[in-house]
């Protein structure tokens, strides 16, 4: 079971060129990729392909087996800024949305609310609070926890740490972490996707609509995105003063390592 | 006791029957009876003054043209009707809340979608409920875009400042609004809205 890009090119309609060119992909259960590029490198629409919101120019999509569109409750996709998308009148109501739409009954539809809501460490006391009253970190947990209220196997996200705080992205990274852990096989779409880079299983980087690189992340890969990582850097740099430390992105995982070196 | 949305409504749409029936004496009564269900339902006066304010000059221009097609008699009836109409309307919207009218849309169309088959109830509750979230998201954008302007130098100083400055407002105001109903119409989409159950 898995997810398949086969040779998939998007272009929108009336541009000059193509947003995504000639691009295939396959994954795996339970994977997190991280899809990063820089800014108009077709990562949005590539994800947008994928999870079947808009229709390859050329090329098809398979989710386990199936058309996308038939595919959609194996979907749950949070669109860039998703608290802009907010609109019910409480936050029960918004996470419950998706699965009263499956036409699930009413208790298994509070149910996978309240999971949900759990999931993203939301307090249950919030959920008859209007959605638009929330700090802006809040609504982006509610907005998370929208696209995963029901159960979908494929979770995207695009820019999902856009415009948080540190503590904010920590809370991110640490969801999308247990997510995976959950057996969810999460996509991410990002252009700084540093804080992902230890936790995640495959790197694809787009550049101009094409996937240039696909597979663990790695400074070369990296810097196809034009992204690079002091903290690469710094091993390295330890490493050649004789201190043996693991290369890692996350100063986290780099400070551990030195802990680890020193003892 | 909290008088349900429902027999608020049904109230509305009698006393409007009522209102564009009625003449003389009866408008009279009527307008006694409007006050009496203000008083009952708790609308303040000051919260329908302000929101008949707004719509007194398009009433008055109605008015001046009954006057001039049908006489001062039609004009003054045209003008006492439409305002009877329009603060009656005014004390339920005041005194109901949009979680309420919603929920009573959808409870009243369930018949229709249940002889159809379909989630019509649903739908245009959620339409409403779409309308209803985006008016405060205009009037943010609206008043983001126009401070963006100003900054420019955009002067809104005079009637023909405020139009200059307006149309200033309006081209960025509708493709951003576009842009946020794009995104919103996808996280509808990729949360099963529309699925065939």
């Amino acid at each position: 079971m898995s997810l398949k890009a086969e040779d998939v090119s998007y272009r929108y309609p009336g541009a000059g060129g193509p947003a995504i060119s000639s691009a295939s992909l396959e994954i795996g259960k339970g994977e997190l990729v991280v899809v990063c590029g820089k800014n108009g490198s077709g990562k949005s629409t590539l994800i947008r392909c994928l999870a079947g919101l808009i229709k390859p120019s050329q090329g098809r999509v398979s989710i386990d087996g199936q058309a996308p569109e038939k595919a959609r409750r194996a979907i749950g996709f949070a669109v860039q800024f998703p608290e802009r998308a907010l609109f019910e009148r409480t936050v029960c109501d918004e996470v419950a949305f998706g699965p009263r739409n499956m036409g699930l009954p009413p208790d298994e539809v509070d149910r996978l609310t309240g999971q949900a809501i759990d999931a993203v460490g939301i307090s249950r006391d919030l959920m008859s609070v209007a959605p638009r009253s929330l700090s802006y970190g809040r609504k982006r947990l509610v907005a998370i926890a929208c696209a995963i209220a029901h159960r979908p196997g494929y979770l995207f996200l695009d820019e999902p740490a856009a415009g948080l705080d540190y503590e904010g992205r920590t809370r991110i990274t640490g969801l999308i972490k247990s997510l995976k852990a959950a057996g969810m096989t999460v996509i991410v779409a990002s252009h700084d996707p540093l804080d992902l880079l230890d936790i995640c299983d495959r790197l694809v980087v787009l550049d101009g609509g094409r996937v240039v690189a696909d597979g663990p992340p790695s400074v070369e890969s990296l810097g196809r995105a034009g992204i690079t990582s002091d903290t690469i850097e710094l091993a390295r740099r330890l490493q050649s003063c004789g201190i043996n430390v693991r290369e890692a992105f996350s100063p986290e995982a780099l400070a551990d390592s030195i802990v680890e070196a020193l003892k | 006791m909290k008088t349900p949305a429902i027999a608020k409504l049904a109230w509305l749409a009698l006393f409007s029957i009522a209102v564009l029936m009625a003449e003389g004496h009866f408008l009279a009564a009527l307008a006694a009876v409007l006050i009496i269900a203000a008083f009952m339902l708790g609308a303040k006066p000051g919260k329908l003054l302000r929101m008949l304010l707004p719509a007194l000059p398009f009433i008055v221009v109605i008015s001046a043209f009954q006057w001039l097609f049908a006489g001062p008699a039609m004009a003054a009836l045209t003008l006492v009707r439409i305002t009877l109409l329009y603060v009656a309307g005014s004390v339920v919207t005041a005194t109901t809340t949009e979680t309420e009218f919603i929920d009573t849309v959808e409870r009243l169309l369930r018949p229709v979608s249940t002889l159809t088959r379909t989630d019509i109830g649903r739908d245009i509750a959620t339409m409403m409920m779409l309308a209803i979230a985006f008016l405060p998201i205009i009037k943010e954008e609206h008043d983001s875009i126009r401070l963006a302007q100003e900054a420019r130098g955009v002067s809104y100083a005079g009637f023909r400042g405020l139009i200059k400055g307006e149309i200033a407002v309006i081209v960025p105001l509708i493709y951003g609004l576009s842009a946020r109903t794009d995104r919103v119409a996808t996280a509808m989409e990729a949360r099963c809205y529309g699925i065939k159950k």
